[in-house]
C-alpha cells in the first residue's frame, strides 16, 4: 500500500526496507527496530520528509540468501505499481547486507532497480545509486555472500565434527528414547518399542505396508508425529510440525528400512545441496556408522530378512510409469472429506477414474472411495461449455477479431519453408553420396573381377543404408509439403470464435490448459458426486434467462424455482412438487440436454456391451441369483429382468475392481478381530464401536462391520446418542437397513432391562417399611425363627442379603462376630438385622434388646453401623430403631 | 430486491437423462439455499448425480477470451507440428 501522506509530499515515494536473520542476530531482536528508526531519521534529515512504518517493509527472520521473502516481494509489487503510475521511487535501507547475501541475486536487484530509475540508498554503506558509481558495490556484495558462506561451513563443520564423535543430532526414531538423566544416551522407548517389534513380525509374515497402516490406525496406535509431539509437549516445547493420526506407508517403510533398530547408528545419511538447497542422500561411504551404539530391538536376522523382502517386493511391484496415462484431471480433483488429491485409476478394461488419495494409501478407515469416473467429468465440462455456447455467444463473437489477429500472426510459412529447403539439401547430398558408392562399387568390380561378389556385399550395406536415409527424408519432404497445403486452407479460412469454441466442444477430451482456464478446483464428496469450482464468476450466466439471450438460442437451460411448479414455453421448467416429482423424469423436458456435436458413441458402445456382458452373465451367475431371478421371470418381463441382474452383475464388478483397496475383517489379523477378542480377552476389552461391530454381526459390501459401526457411533454422537436414535433414523445411516437398525436397538433394549433388574436387586432402604416389606413375604410364614441381614451400601443401597441363622420355634441364635463378618466381608457400610416371630406377633423378647444392643455396641467399634432391628410379624412389623432401642 | 437476489431466487439447471447426471450452477452463496438442498434430495431420490459447479470470482469474458484464443493457437500449432 502506497502512503497518500507520502504520495502528496511531492511526485517521489520514500520506501524503507529492513531485514533480519535471527541466525545472524540471535540475541538482537530490537535490530528490526533498529533499522527502521535509521531509515526514518535518514529520510527525514535528507529529505525532509516523514516515513511512517507503513511505508518500511521489514522481513524479519528471514535468511537474505533466499530472495523469496514476503515483504521483499510486496516491496517489489508497490514499486512497480509507482512506477506505472508515473511516480519516482527511493528505496531506503541500512546496508547492503539487507538487501540480500546473495551475490548474483542482489547485484540484479540494483541492476533491476537502475534500470526502473529507481534510485538506491545504503545508509551505513554510503551509496546512493543515483550519486555514487557501482564499482565497489560488487565487491560489497560478495563480501556479504562470503559472510553467509563461512558461517554456513562453519555450522557444516561442526555438525561433521559432532557427528564423527557419534553424538546423535536430530531426534530419535520411534520405539527410542533419550535417557532423560543422560540426554546424549538413547534408550529403548518401552511404550513404542513393542510397536516396532509389531511392525517387523507383521512385515516378515507377509503383510504389506498398506496391511500394516490399516492395522495400526485401526487400532489406534500413536504414530511417529503424535509420539514426537508428546515428547516436545512433556518439555514444555511447542511441536510445529503437522500430526496425524493416521498411519502411511512412508512411515512404516522408513521403520522397517532404518537400521537403527538393530544398534547402529548411521549418521551423514543426508545432506544439503547448498544453502537452503535441496536435501540429498549422502553415499554410503560419506556416512558415519557406529555399530552397537544402543541397544537393539530387532535382531540382525530379522532385519536383513525384512531388507531382502523389501528388495524382492521393489522388483515386482511395477507401478507404471508418470507418462503412460494422461490423468486429465489429476492436481485439479481433491476429496472433500479428507481434503486430499485424488488418484487416477488406470486400469485396463475399466474406465479411467480417479480415487481419494487417503482412501488408496489407507483404505476406508480413513476416507471412502469418492470414485469419481474421469467420463462424467468430462461430460460435465462440456455441459459448462455448451450452455455457455449458448447463452454468451454474443459474448464470444466479440473475440472474433482477436481470433482473425492470432491466425495472421501466426505466420509459419517461412519456417516452413526454411525446413524443407534444409530438407531438400539434405535429399540432395545423400544422393550424391549414393551416386558416388555406386560409382566406386563399380569401379571395384571392374578392377578385380576375381573379388567381385566380396567388393559387391561390402558396398551393399553401405547402400542400403544411403537408399533408407534418402527415403526417410523423401517421407519428410512430402509430411511437411501437406502440412503447408493444410496451414494454407486453415489460414485462408476465415475462422470465428464461436467455430473455435464450437471445435472446443467437439474434442473428445479438452485438453489440461484449457481445464486450468475453467477450473479452480474439483472436490468430490462421499456420495461421488463432484462440485466443480469454476475460475469464472458466473453471475452473469445465471442472470440471464432465454429470453435475455442474445443469441436467442438457449433451449436447454432449465431454471428452478422452490415451491413453484411452472413451465415456460421455452424450457423453463420449475422443479415439480412432491406429487410431481416421481413422473418429473420421465416426462420429455427433463431431458434437455442437447446432444454432444460430436455423440458420445462411447458410452452407447459401452451401454450396449454392457448390455451383451449382461445377458452372457445372466447365465453364469444363474445360480447365485436365482431366487431373485426367477421372481422376476415370474413377474416381470425380459425387458425388465434385465434391470436387476444388471444392477447385480455391475454390483459384482464393483467389488471386483475395489476389491484391493477395501478392507474387511478378513484383512484384520484373526486374533485382532472383534468377535475372537471378545472370547479371548473378554468384553470389557472391545471398544464402543468393536461391540457394536460384534451386534451389527456384518458390514456392507464396501466396509467391515467395525467401519459401519464406527460411522452410527459418528452420526449418533456417540454411544450416548445410540438410545436417541429411532429406527427410522437409524436406517438413513449408509449401511444400517431395518434388520440391523432392529438389531441394535433390540440390544440397548436387552441392556436397559437388564440394568433395571440390576437396580431391582439393589433396592434403596429408606426407612424400616421398606426393609421390613424386602423381607416379609418371605418370613412371615416361616415356622421357625430366622435371622437375616441386610447388608447395605454408603447409599443405603442392599448390597447382599444372607440368612445367618435359623432357630427354634421362639427363638434364634446368632452372634455379633458371624454378623459382621459377613458385613466386612461384602464391604458393607451399615447393615439391618430382620428375624421373624413364627407367632405371628412381632412384639420384641428381652433377648431380642440385647442381641440388639449388643450389635450396636459392635458395630459402633467396628464402624459398620447397624441401622435398625426389625421384628417380622404375620404382615405387621417392629422397628427397635423406631422404638428406641438403638 | 436488488439484482443478485433475484439470482438468488433461481437456480439454473440441466438434466442429462442418458447419463443419470444433473448440472447445475450456482454461486458460493446458494450452496446453503433450500432450493440447493431440495435439489440434492430431489436428485438423490432419483439416483442422479448432481454435478455442481460453483462460481468463482475471476472476469468471465476474460477467461473465455483466453479459452478462445487458447485453442486458436493449439489448432495453428497442431497444424504446422
Amino acid at each position: 500500500m502506497i502512503d497518500k501522506k507520502n504520495d502528496v509530499m511531492g511526485n517521489t515515494l520514500y520506501f524503507g526496507y529492513a531485514r533480519l536473520s535471527r541466525d545472524e542476530d540471535k540475541s538482537n531482536y530490537a535490530s528490526i527496530t533498529a533499522q527502521k528508526d535509521m531509515i526514518k531519521s535518514f529520510v527525514f534529515e535528507k529529505f525532509n520528509i516523514i516515513i511512517t512504518d507503513k511505508e518500511i517493509y521489514e522481513d524479519d527472520n528471514v535468511s537474505g540468501y533466499t530472495f523469496d521473502r514476503p515483504d521483499y516481494n510486496r516491496l517489489l509489487k508497490d514499486i512497480d505499481n509507482a512506477i506505472e503510475n508515473g511516480k519516482n521511487v527511493v528505496i531506503v535501507t541500512k546496508d547492503l547486507s539487507r538487501i540480500g547475501r546473495n551475490n548474483p541475486q542482489t547485484l540484479l536487484f540494483l541492476e533491476d532497480m537502475k534500470r526502473k530509475g529507481v534510485r538506491v540508498i545504503l545508509i551505513s554503506d554510503n551509496y546512493d545509486s543515483f550519486v555514487d558509481d557501482d564499482d565497489v558495490i560488487g565487491i560489497k556484495s560478495w563480501y556479504n555472500e562470503r559472510y553467509v558462506k563461512d558461517i554456513s561451513k562453519k555450522v557444516k563443520a561442526n555438525i561433521r565434527m559432532r557427528m564423527a564423535s557419534g553424538s546423535y543430532l536430530t531426534p530419535v526414531p520411534y520405539g527410542y528414547k533419550r535417557n532423560p538423566l543422560k540426554p546424549d544416551e538413547i534408550i529403548i522407548d518401552e511404550e513404542t518399542a513393542p510397536i516396532v517389534r509389531k511392525i517387523f513380525q507383521m512385515y516378515l509374515q507377509g503383510d504389506g505396508y498398506r496391511k500394516i497402516c490399516i492395522y495400526l490406525t485401526a487400532n489406534k496406535i500413536p504414530t511417529p508425529s503424535m509420539v514426537n509431539r508428546r515428547k516436545r509437549e512433556d518439555e514444555g516445547k511447542a511441536y510445529k510440525k503437522q500430526v496425524t493420526e493416521v498411519w502411511v506407508q512412508r512411515m512404516i517403510q522408513r521403520i522397517i528400512r532404518n537400521d537403527f533398530y538393530t544398534g547402529v547408528l548411521r549418521l551423514g545419511k543426508y545432506k544439503l545441496n547448498g544453502i537452503n538447497g535441496k536435501i540429498q542422500k549422502t553415499d554410503l561411504s560419506e556416512q558415519f556408522v557406529f555399530e552397537n551404539h544402543h541397544e537393539p530391538i530387532i535382531s540382525k536376522a530379522d532385519f536383513e530378512l525384512a531388507q531382502m523382502i523389501a528388495e524382492k517386493r521393489l522388483e515386482n511391484n511395477y507401478r507404471g510409469k508418470g507418462n503412460k496415462h494422461l490423468n486429465l484431471f489429476s492436481g485439479f480433483l481433491v476429496c472433500e472429506d479428507c481434503g486430499k488429491g485424488m488418484v487416477a485409476l488406470n486400469k485396463e478394461g475399466k474406465h479411467k477414474a480417479y480415487i481419494c488419495g487417503t482412501y488408496r494409501r489407507v483404505g476406508k478407515i480413513a476416507c471412502s472411495t469418492h470414485y469419481i469416473l474421469d467420463r462424467t467429468l468430462m461430460l460435465a465440462i462440456k455441459a459448462h461449455l455448451r450452455i455457455i455456447r449458448e447463452n454468451l455467444s454474443a459474448v464470444i463473437q466479440q473475440f472474433d477479431s482477436k481470433v482473425q489477429e492470432t491466425i495472421s500472426k501466426a505466420n509459419n510459412f517461412k519456417k516452413f519453408e526454411t525446413s524443407l529447403m534444409k530438407l531438400q539439401a539434405k535429399h540432395d547430398q545423400l544422393s550424391n553420396e549414393l551416386r558416388v558408392i555406386i560409382k566406386q562399387k563399380a569401379k571395384a568390380m571392374a578392377s578385380n573381377p576375381e573379388l567381385a561378389d566380396i567388393s559387391a556385399a561390402a558396398y551393399e550395406d553401405v547402400e542400403v543404408d544411403l537408399q533408407q536415409q534418402i527415403a526417410e527424408v523423401n517421407r519428410q519432404i512430402r509430411e511437411l509439403t501437406d502440412i503447408m497445403g493444410q496451414t494454407s486452407l486453415f489460414q485462408q479460412k476465415a475462422k470465428t470464435a464461436l467455430s473455435v469454441f464450437d471445435s472446443i466442444l467437439a474434442k473428445e477430451k479438452l485438453d489440461r490448459k484449457d481445464l486450468e482456464i475453467l477450473i479452480d478446483k474439483i472436490t468430490v464428496n462421499e456420495n461421488k458426486e463432484p462440485t466443480i469450482y469454476l475460475k469464472a464468476n458466473i453471475e452473469r450466466l445465471l442472470r440471464l434467462n432465454n429470453d435475455h439471450d442474445p443469441d436467442g438460442g438457449n433451449k436447454i437451460t432449465v431454471s428452478y424455482k422452490a415451491g413453484a411448479v411452472k413451465k415456460s414455453l421455452v424450457s423453463k421448467v420449475a422443479l415439480p412438487k412432491e406429487e410431481n416429482k416421481a413422473d418429473f423424469l420421465k416426462k420429455e423436458p427433463l431431458c434437455t440436454t442437447k446432444p454432444d456435436p460430436m455423440r458420445f458413441k462411447e458410452s452407447e458402445r459401452r451401454s450396449s456391451q454392457a448390455s451383451k456382458a449382461t445377458i452372457s452373465m445372466w447365465w453364469g451367475c444363474r445360480s447365485i441369483c436365482s431366487a431373485i431371478c426367477c421372481l422376476n421371470l415370474a413377474l416381470t418381463s425380459c425387458r425388465t429382468l434385465i434391470g436387476p441382474i444388471t444392477f447385480h452383475v455391475r454390483g459384482k464388478m464393483m467389488i471386483a475392481s475395489e476389491a484391493r483397496s477395501n478392507l474387511t475383517l478378513r484383512d484384520i489379523p484373526e486374533q485382532d478381530r472383534p468377535r475372537e477378542r471378545m472370547f479371548r480377552e473378554g468384553v470389557q476389552a472391545l471398544s464402543d464401536a468393536e461391540l457394536l461391530a460384534v451386534l451389527l454381526r456384518t458390514g456392507t459390501m464396501n466396509e467391515s462391520a467395525i467401519v459401519l459401526a464406527q460411522r452410527v457411533l459418528k452420526e449418533a454422537g456417540g454411544l450416548k446418542g445410540i438410545p436417541d436414535m429411532s429406527v427410522t433414523e437409524m436406517t438413513t445411516v449408509k449401511g444400517i437397513g431395518k434388520a440391523k437398525a432392529l438389531q441394535i436397538h433390540a440390544g440397548i433394549e436387552l441392556g436397559r432391562r437388564l440394568s433395571q433388574l440390576r437396580q431391582g436387586d439393589k433396592p434403596v432402604i429408606r426407612s424400616p417399611k421398606d426393609a421390613a416389606e424386602l423381607v416379609m413375604e418371605e418370613l412371615r410364614y416361616l415356622q421357625k425363627e430366622h435371622f437375616v441381614v441386610l447388608f447395605l451400601n454408603t447409599k443405603n443401597r442392599v448390597i447382599a442379603k444372607e440368612t445367618l441363622s435359623v432357630g427354634s420355634l421362639n427363638a434364634s441364635l446368632v452372634h455379633p462376630r458371624e454378623v459382621f463378618r459377613s458385613a466386612i466381608k461384602r464391604g458393607s457400610a451399615s447393615i439391618i438385622c430382620l428375624h421373624n416371630h413364627p407367632s405371628g406377633d412381632p412384639t420384641p423378647s428381652k433377648e431380642d434388646v440385647a442381641l440388639t444392643n449388643r450389635l450396636a455396641d459392635a458395630g459402633n467399634i467396628i464402624g459398620i453401623e447397624l441401622l435398625d432391628h426389625i421384628i417380622i410379624g404375620d404382615g405387621i412389623f417392629i422397628s427397635l430403631k423406631e422404638q428406641g432401642v438403638i | 430486491m436488488p439484482k443478485s437476489l433475484e439470482v438468488l431466487s433461481n437456480l439454473k439447471f440441466q438434466v442429462d437423462k442418458e447419463n443419470k447426471l444433473i448440472f447445475v450452477w450456482i454461486l458460493e452463496d446458494q450452496k446453503k439455499s433450500d432450493e440447493f438442498k431440495e435439489l440434492i434430495a430431489f436428485a438423490r431420490s432419483k439416483k442422479y448425480k448432481l454435478v455442481t459447479f460453483v462460481s468463482g470470482n475471476e472476469d468471465m469474458k476474460l477467461g473465455l477470451e483466453k479459452l478462445v484464443l487458447n485453442n486458436v493457437e493449439e489448432s495453428i500449432v497442431e497444424r504446422t507440428r
